[in-house]
């Protein structure tokens, strides 16, 4: 086959393969740069040039007008000299650049973008574009200060400024962006952002579970260098999460305000999750009550109202339910259901609670009337008991009196004695049950005592009038008046809507965040280490960085089209390359395949795969896509040089395979040539190459062809 | 002139050529004639290496045409003229192209090579279609232009390779008219393969019979045809007489 080369066709071969090359990569970057030139200049056209404008306010479409005019306003009393522009409108919001007079493009200026822009009819937010900048995202926010001053302190650092999650590094010029973005990168290095997480459903004190995590990691002789900080402060700021756990919480709340539903499901009845039962029994009025199945347990399950009101009653109502098939029949019965009225039950404790209150106040004010009353009670009580006991005294010394007196008493000293003494027994009966023991019991009374008792009540008595029982009431009431007027239809609704939300959501659970200063540490190392010290053997660790450099908004841009112009430089150099192939170099695989099937012995079959021909395809098709893929600058995902040149081995191989499909070439003027002793590339230049299929190698051969 | 001697050469298990031995002597005209597939066409490719057999010895005027490589091989097939059955015209080139187009590439002075192909052309009754190309001309004249080709190197040998078969009978007769008046005038060497008895009846000096890659009979034409010794020569004998 070599000799086919060696009378002269070589240096055709050799021209034809450099200027394919340099054509394929010509063309290739070409397309790919006026692609990337036209989507540049596109760019320029819609956002300015770099550095013109400072802010993309995002506005609604609908809004446009007026944040326009108040743009305006806010331009000509704020930063005389700005620049606006309006660019996409996109999904019905409108992007309205704005840009900064330069003595504007201050620290503070940037940092109030806000308080400038916050009252633009229609905003919806803003990003920061300002030039020339090195965007940090994803600032972990305990670390966010401490960041900025070291930024702030590097050489060719204006200030930085914080947007959101990200701090926006202004720099001096832009051609000192790269060392300052070198810097940056070296701070953040620095830091990694060591975080803990523990599962759904675990209660863990974060900031006690961190503190002990620091000290596991400060007991790490070999990691005694670092720094360490807990910076678990930060949890759930992100939207997302804070949003996500409300809605868990409303989930939990609406489904303890919502009736119980429990089913026991007659013998041999099986309910699945999901299922609909209608029920029988007291229902309110004109309504259908239907329950879907939210959990099985064994012989028991749970359900859901989703439609009609069960009876309001504290009581449990047993109803009967029957299966509900998609299309709203009644199907066989399925058990008893027992339905609890929560709602109604926390409704009637309420207006229970205000009426005892209401009560409570008035039975305050007649207690104390009564205890009043019975002080004074005891106070003529006292006073009688006192004049009795003046009485007994007397009537003791008249008896002794008359005793003592010589001779018989008189008729009417006698008649006095017994008078007085059936009066004393009288009023002492009437006070007390009997006689003069009864009357000693009085004595021993202790009045004191209950007086200091009444006074205990009456002192309790005016506490409770001194509780602000109205204010009590009022806010039961307000209570009363604020629980959600929902339906267990609405409830039922509102928490499968919260569910099929969640589902496609990711909740996460608690988590611990240590930011770690110094030697990097190898997370998946500590993690057994963290599982055992703390106790949690279902405790995961990752590590994120404490921020991340990414070029602005306008070089993202840039760069993903820098990535297009690659792709697309690639994508060509390999179409290019078949395309060469198949026009070109197919003609002179056809050649050869023509010229030696008159030569001596047949490739056997086991060696097809070795044949000459095959490899020489493979070899031209790997050398020229290497090569233009190469000087083309060509960049595809995946696409290594190995990968490329296995790649342009196989289209050779393939090309050199179905060449005679490609481009046939007369074997009779082939034949022809020969018998004339025309040389090999006599026979290309003059035979096989005039009639091929046009490309470089018809084209190259023009300027050789005598015929 | 041309010496064969013990030439094989098979296709896989078919065998083409079974060691044939053929002279040649300078000047005479051969005609092989023998059933389609007997080796006849293979026979005189590999006198030029269009095929290469697979062993045996072909020797040209004193030169081991097997041995030949590379230039040496382009310069003896320049020596060699040969006349296809499909006439093998670059269809792309003017008649005239055709038949000086190889004088050129071999180094001679275009208007040189101009006149010697035109007066090719006029030897084969076609100077006036000089002009067309293979599509304007009719089956026999472009195996007249093919024949043309073959002549202008004046070549120690022209091989022909079936020149009638693929003709339509009425345009045979102008070839072979050629090609008889070629035989009797110029004197080059011919070893002709083709079916025409009548015309090798008249025009050969030897006829050799070939069937299943060998060479069965040989001699003048008279003789094989009163007095054939193979079945071959038996067979063509009758179709002469018919």
């Amino acid at each position: 086959m070599l000799d086919f080369f060696r009378d002269g066709f070589y240096k055709d071969l050799a021209l034809l393969l450099a200027i394919t090359v340099l054509f394929g990569a010509v063309f290739s970057q070409g397309i790919a740069w006026a692609i990337d030139a036209y989507f540049g200049d596109t760019l320029d056209q819609m956002i300015g040039g770099y550095g013109e404008y400072d802010l993309i306010l995002h506005i609604r479409a609908e809004a446009k007008e007026a944040a326009w005019r108040e743009l305006q306003r806010i331009g000509e009393q704020s930063f005389p000299g700005y620049k606006l522009n309006e660019t996409l409108t996109i999904a019905g919001q409108a992007n309205v650049f704005f840009g900064l007079p330069p003595e504007y493009r201050t620290k503070e200026v940037l940092e109030s973008i806000t308080s400038y822009f916050g009252a633009v009819p229609g905003l919806n937010g803003y990003t920061l574009m300002v030039q020339p900048s090195v965007l940090i995202r994803g600032v972990h926010p305990g670390v966010r200060e401490e960041l900025r001053e070291q930024i702030e302190a590097l050489p060719g650092v204006r200030f930085a400024v914080k947007d959101g999650n990200n701090l926006v590094v202004l720099a001096q010029g832009e051609d000192q962006l790269p060392q300052v973005q070198e810097a940056i990168e070296g701070i953040l290095d620095q830091y990694q952002i060591l975080e803990l997480r523990f599962p759904m459903g675990f209660a863990v004190d974060t900031q006690e579970v961190g503190d002990r995590a620091l000290e596991v990691l400060r007991a790490q002789e070999k990691l005694t260098g670092n720094r360490y900080l807990n910076v678990t402060s930060a949890q759930y700021g992100e939207d997302l999460d804070a949003f996500l756990k409300t809605l868990v919480e409303m989930r939990d709340f609406l489904g303890s305000y919502a009736s119980k539903v429990r089913i026991a499901p007659a013998a041999g009845t099986a309910l699945a999750v999901g299922e609909r039962l209608v029920l029988d029994g007291a229902v309110q009025a004109g309504q259908e009550l239907i329950v879907e199945v939210t959990g099985v347990f064994g012989d028991l399950a749970e359900g859901m109202i989703i439609q009609g009101s069960p009876v309001q009653s504290t009581d449990k109502v047993v109803h009967t339910g029957y299966r509900l098939s998609a299309d709203g029949e009644r199907g066989e019965y399925v058990g008893e259901v027992e339905i609890e009225n929560e709602r109604y039950r926390l409704a009637y404790a309420v207006e229970e609670s205000l009426r005892l209150l209401a009560e409570l106040e008035e039975l305050a004010v007649q207690a104390s009337a009564a205890v009043d009353n019975a002080e004074a009670v005891l106070t003529t009580f006292q006073e009688a008991l006192m004049q009795l006991e003046v009485l007994q005294v007397q009537m003791r010394q008249l008896n002794e009196g008359i005793a003592q007196s010589e001779g018989k008493p008189s008729g009417e000293q006698f008649l006095l004695t017994l008078l007085l003494n059936g009066l004393f027994q009288t009023l002492a009966q009437s006070v007390l049950s009997s006689g003069e023991e009864s009357l000693d019991s009085l004595e021993n009374l202790d009045i004191e005592e209950m007086r200091r008792s009444l006074d205990g009540i009456s002192t309790q008595i005016a506490n409770v009038q001194e509780i602000n029982v109205a204010a009590i009431m009022e806010q039961i009431g307000f209570v009363r008046d604020t629980l959600p007027d929902l339906s267990d239809a609405e409830i039922g609704q509102s928490i499968r809507l919260i569910n099929t939300y969640l589902g496609g959501q990711v909740i996460p659970g608690e988590r611990v965040q240590l930011l770690i200063q110094g030697q990097k540490l190898n997370e998946k190392e500590l993690e057994k280490l963290f599982q055992k010290e703390l106790d949690h053997p279902y405790l995961h660790t990752y590590s994120t960085s404490a921020g991340m450099v990414s070029p602005d908004a306008r070089g993202e841009i840039f760069r993903i089209l820098k990535e297009v112009r690659s792709i697309v430089a690639g994508l060509l150099a390999i179409i290019f390359t078949l395309i060469v192939l198949v026009l070109d170099h197919a003609t002179i695989f056809s050649t050869l395949k023509q010229l030696r099937a008159g030569k001596k012995g047949a490739v056997r079959p086991r060696l097809r795969w070795a044949d000459p021909l095959l490899l020489m395809g493979g070899i031209l098709g790997s050398a020229l896509l290497s090569s233009i893929y190469h000087l083309a600058r060509g960049q595809i995902p995946f696409f290594t040089p190995a990968v490329i040149a296995v790649l342009g081995f196989a289209l050779g191989v393939l090309v050199a395979v179905l060449c005679e499909r490609f481009s046939p070439v007369d074997s009779m003027e082939l034949m022809a040539a020969q018998a004339l002793g025309l040389s090999h590339v006599q026979i290309m230049r003059e035979v096989v190459i005039p009639p091929s299929r046009p490309g470089l190698l018809n084209l190259l051969n023009r300027f050789r062809q005598q015929f | 002139m041309l010496e064969i001697r013990d030439l094989y050469k098979s296709y896989g298990k078919t065998v083409a050529l079974d060691g044939v031995d053929l002279d040649v002597a300078k000047g005479e005209t051969v005609v092989i004639m023998g059933p389609s597939g007997c080796g006849k066409s293979t026979l005189i490719r590999c006198v030029n290496r269009l095929t290469e057999p697979d062993r045996g010895s072909i020797v040209l005027a004193g030169q081991d045409v097997l041995a030949l490589s590379g230039r040496e091989l382009q310069r003896f097939r320049r020596q060699v003229g040969f006349v296809f059955q499909h006439f093998n015209l670059i269809a792309r080139l003017t008649a005239l192209d055709n038949v000086m187009f190889h004088l050129v590439l071999g180094g001679m002075d275009r208007e040189e090579a101009r006149e010697k192909a035109l007066d090719a052309l006029d030897k084969v009754g076609l100077k006036g279609a000089a002009a067309r190309r293979p599509s304007e001309l009719s089956g026999g004249q472009q195996q007249r232009v093919g024949i043309a080709r073959a002549l202008v190197t004046n070549p120690e040998i022209i091989l022909w390779d079936e020149p009638t078969a693929s003709l339509d009978p009425i345009l045979v007769g102008e070839v072979l008219e050629v090609m008889e008046e070629l035989v009797q005038n110029t004197g080059t060497t011919m070893v002709i393969v083709t079916h025409e008895v009548s015309f090798a009846l008249r025009a050969a000096d030897r006829i050799v019979f070939m069937d299943q890659g060998r060479v069965v009979e040989q001699g003048p034409p008279q003789q094989v045809f009163s007095e054939p010794r193979s079945q071959i020569g038996r067979l063509y004998r009758k179709l002469l007489l018919n």
